[in-house]
C-alpha cells in the first residue's frame, strides 16, 4: 500500500464534506468553490472538481441553476437538495466522531 | 508564421495556434477517455470546457488575439494533468487500461492517435517520401532510400515509383499531421491494448444480439431485411467505387504516359524529322523545316506553344480526374479555371500563329514564258528528262518516289513539275513554262515565282525537261510549282518516254487514255485531238476481230514495251 493512496483516500472523503459545507450556506459556482478549496489547500488543480460535482449531482445531493456570465460561458450555481442537507448533517456527525477518534488516537500515540 | 484555427469552446469562439490546438485537443481527449458515459462524461466535459473557455476569455480581455501553447500550458497547470483526474477522483477500482498511460505525461498521450502515411518534407532529402515511409514503419529511412536508389538501376523503376508515391502521399503540414505521421510506436503493450478493445467491442455486440433475440420476431425480420438491404447497397457502392478506381487508374496511367511522352518530346532536342521514301531516308532539323514554313521564328514558337497547350491541358485534366477518382484527393481550388484559361490561351496562340502563316499563302501568282519552236528538223518532237549532269545538280530524279522536298546547301528542291500537251492554231509548236507561287501579296508571290530555278533544253528535235525545280531556302516553301505546256499544231507528233510516267498530268486525248498508259508512245495532233497511232491500230484490229469471228477470244496483254496477243481458238 502506497502512502500516496492513503492520502488520496483521506483527502477525498474530506473534500466532499468541505464542498457540501461551502454550498450549504450560499449557492456557489465552481470557480468560487475552487478558490475556497485552494485557500484551504484541499485542492491543487481545478479539473478534478468537475467530475466530483457531477457525481454529487447525479446522486441527488446537489442541484444547480444556470446564470449568465459577463466574462465567458453561463455559470452553474450549485446548491444542496433536501437530501443533500440531510446527507451533510449526517456527514457532520460522522466527522465529529472521526475527529474525536483521531484526537484520541493522536493523544494515545504521544 | 503559424497557422491559426478557429474553435468553439463552451459556446465561445477562439482563435488558436495550430500547435496549441493540438495540445488542447489531446488534453481534452485524454480526460474524456478516463470517464465512462454512465458517469456523466458529456456533462463533465462540458463543465471543463466551459471553465477553460472562461479562463481563456480572461486572457483574451488583455488584448490578445490568438491563443498560443503557453496559454494552454498555463490552463493545464490550473486544471491539472490528466493523471490528477484519476488519482484524485472516484476510482475505487483503478482502471488498468489508463494507469499505463497515466505514467506518461499528457503530451505523450497524443501518440494514441493512429498512425498515418505522410511525406516528411522536413527530414526528407527529395520529397520526404522515404522519411515518411520510415516513420510509418518505425524504421530508419536510410533503408528505403537505399532500396529506391538500387531500384533505379532496374530500368529506373525507382524514379517512377518515387514520383507516384510523391503524388499520392500528402505532405505533413500541420502539427497534427506531423504527430499522426509519427504515430504511436508499435509495442506489445499497444497491441495488447488494441486487442483488448476489440474484444470489448465484440462482447458488446454479442450482448446486443442476445437482447435482440429476445425481442419479437417482427422486429427481427425487419432488421434482417434492413441488413440485407444495406448489404446490397454496400455491394453496389463497392462495385461503383471499384469501377471508379479502375477508371481513375486508367485515366492516370493514360494521361500520365502521354504527358510524359509530350514533355520528353519537347525537352529532347528534336534533331531530325524523317521522311521515308523507298529504301532511302532523309532527315531534316525541326528548325530547318519551320524556317521553310513559318514566316518568322516567332510564328513558329507561337504555334508550337499554343499547340502543346492544346494537347497538354486535356491530359492534365485527365490526370486530375484520375487522382480524384483513385485517391479522392480533390485538385487544388481554381485548377479547372486555370486549365481552361491555359487551353483558351493555347487556342489563341495557335490561331494567331496559324493565321499569320496562312496569310503568307493568301495570294497566288504565276509567270509564263513561251518559246516558239520554229527550228525543229522534223515534225516529230521527242520529250525527255533533263538529267542531272546537264544541269550540274547533285539531285537525282526519284522517278515518282516523291519525297515532299529536299533541302541542301540553302536550296530547296521540289519535284512538282507537270507537263501537258495541248493543241494550238499557230504554225509552230510552242513551249510554255508557267512558274507559280503563293505569297502574302501579289508582288511577293511574283518575286517568288520568278526566283524559281527551272531548266529546259532543246537539242535538235528533243526537248529535255527537268523533273524538278529549286528555290532558295530564304524564299521559303510557298506551294511553288512549275507547269510545262507543249502546244502542238495539227499534224505534229510528240513522243512521250517512259520516264514521263509521273510528270505528265491529265493530258486530254482522243482515246481517253490515262496518263500512266500514255507513255512510251507517239501521239499525233489531229483535228479531233491527240491520237496514238498504236492504240488506233490496236482498236481497229479488235473491231475487225469482233466482226469476223465471235468464236475467237483474244486476250491482250500490254506491257510497257510490247503488246502480246494470245488468240484462243
Amino acid at each position: 500500500m502506497k502512502i500516496e493512496n492513503t492520502k488520496a483516500q483521506m483527502r477525498k472523503g474530506v473534500l466532499e464534506y468541505c464542498i457540501l459545507l461551502f454550498i450549504k450556506d450560499n449557492e456557489m459556482y465552481p470557480s468560487e468553490i475552487i478558490s475556497k478549496l485552494k485557500e484551504s489547500k484541499l485542492m491543487v488543480v481545478e479539473g478534478t472538481l468537475y467530475p466530483l460535482l457531477t457525481r454529487l449531482k447525479n446522486a441527488g445531493i446537489l442541484t444547480y441553476r444556470w446564470e449568465e456570465s459577463t466574462s465567458g460561458p453561463p455559470r452553474k450555481y450549485y446548491c444542496l437538495t433536501p437530501i443533500g442537507e440531510t446527507f451533510t448533517n449526517e456527514l457532520s456527525g460522522t466527522w465529529k466522531a472521526l475527529e474525536e477518534a483521531v484526537t484520541f488516537a493522536q493523544k494515545q500515540s504521544k | 508564421m503559424k497557422k491559426t484555427l478557429t474553435i468553439n469552446l463552451g459556446g465561445i469562439v477562439f482563435n488558436i495556434d495550430d500547435d496549441a490546438f493540438v495540445v488542447l485537443k489531446n488534453y481534452l481527449d485524454t480526460i474524456k477517455g478516463y470517464f465512462d458515459n454512465s458517469e456523466g462524461r458529456d456533462e463533465i466535459m462540458t463543465d471543463i470546457e466551459s471553465r477553460i473557455a472562461e479562463m481563456l476569455t480572461e486572457k483574451m480581455n488583455g488584448g490578445k488575439e490568438v491563443i498560443n501553447s503557453n496559454d494552454i500550458s498555463a490552463i493545464i497547470k490550473i486544471m491539472g494533468q490528466p493523471e490528477d483526474y484519476i488519482s484524485d477522483d472516484m476510482d475505487e477500482q483503478p482502471r488498468t487500461q489508463y494507469t499505463q498511460s497515466s505514467q506518461h505525461t499528457y503530451t505523450h498521450a497524443n501518440q494514441t492517435t493512429s498512425r498515418r502515411l505522410f511525406r516528411d518534407t522536413e527530414s526528407g532529402n527529395v520529397g520526404g517520401v522515404c522519411a515518411g515511409i520510415g516513420h510509418y514503419f518505425g524504421v530508419d529511412p536510410i533503408w528505403f532510400r537505399m532500396a529506391f536508389v538500387l531500384s533505379v538501376l532496374f530500368l529506373g523503376t525507382g524514379i517512377f515509383l518515387y514520383i507516384i508515391l510523391w503524388i499520392i502521399m500528402p505532405e505533413a503540414r500541420t502539427s497534427a499531421e506531423k504527430l499522426s505521421m509519427r504515430g504511436e510506436p508499435v509495442t506489445f503493450e499497444n497491441i495488447g491494448k488494441t486487442v483488448e478493445e476489440e474484444m470489448k467491442n465484440v462482447k458488446k455486440k454479442f450482448s446486443n444480439f442476445d437482447n435482440e433475440a429476445v425481442n419479437n420476431t417482427a422486429h427481427n425480420v425487419k432488421s434482417g431485411l434492413n441488413q440485407v438491404g444495406s448489404f446490397l447497397v454496400s455491394i453496389f457502392k463497392f462495385a461503383f467505387q471499384a469501377i471508379g478506381k479502375i477508371l481513375g487508374f486508367l485515366f492516370l496511367i493514360f494521361g500520365g504516359l502521354i504527358l510524359f511522352a509530350l514533355i520528353v518530346g519537347i525537352f529532347t532536342p528534336v534533331d531530325q524529322i524523317f521522311f521515308e521514301s523507298g529504301s532511302d531516308q532523309w532527315g531534316y532539323s525541326l528548325i530547318e523545316l519551320s524556317n521553310l514554313f513559318f514566316p518568322s521564328g516567332m510564328d513558329f514558337w507561337l504555334t508550337i506553344t499554343g499547340f502543346i497547350m492544346l494537347i497538354a491541358v486535356p491530359l492534365i485534366a485527365l490526370i486530375f480526374a484520375g487522382t480524384t477518382m483513385l485517391f479522392g484527393a480533390k485538385p487544388p481550388k481554381y485548377t479547372g479555371i486555370a486549365l481552361a484559361g491555359v487551353w483558351i490561351l493555347g487556342i489563341i496562340l495557335t490561331a494567331i500563329g496559324g493565321l499569320r502563316t496562312s496569310v503568307e499563302f493568301s495570294k497566288d501568282s504565276s509567270i509564263s514564258e513561251v518559246t516558239t519552236l520554229n527550228e525543229l528538223p522534223s515534225d516529230t518532237i521527242y520529250l525527255d528528262i533533263l538529267n542531272e549532269k546537264q544541269i550540274n545538280s547533285s539531285y537525282k530524279y526519284s522517278h515518282g518516289n516523291r519525297e515532299p522536298f529536299r533541302i541542301k546547301d540553302g536550296q530547296l528542291t521540289i519535284e512538282d513539275v507537270e507537263v501537258n500537251v495541248l493543241e494550238t492554231n499557230s504554225k509552230y509548236p510552242q513551249l510554255e513554262i508557267i512558274k507559280q507561287s503563293r505569297g502574302k501579296n501579289y508582288s511577293e508571290a511574283d518575286q517568288r515565282a520568278e526566283n524559281i530555278q527551272f531548266s529546259t533544253q532543246i537539242d535538235s528535235n528533243t526537248i529535255y525537261i527537268s523533273p524538278f525545280f529549286t528555290v532558295s531556302s530564304d524564299d521559303k516553301w510557298r506551294n511553288q510549282s512549275v507547269q510545262v505546256n507543249l502546244y502542238l499544231p495539227t499534224g505534229k507528233t510528240v513522243f512521250l518516254p517512259k520516264s514521263y510516267k509521273h510528270i505528265i498530268y491529265d493530258i486530254k486525248n482522243y482515246h481517253d487514255t490515262y496518263d500512266k498508259n500514255m507513255v512510251n508512245m507517239f501521239w499525233s495532233m489531229t483535228d479531233s485531238g491527240l491520237v496514238s497511232p498504236k492504240i488506233m491500230k490496236r482498236e481497229k484490229k479488235r473491231m475487225d476481230q469482233d466482226a469476223n469471228d465471235f468464236e475467237k477470244f483474244e486476250i491482250n496483254i500490254t506491257t510497257d514495251d510490247e503488246e502480246h496477243s494470245i488468240i484462243i481458238q
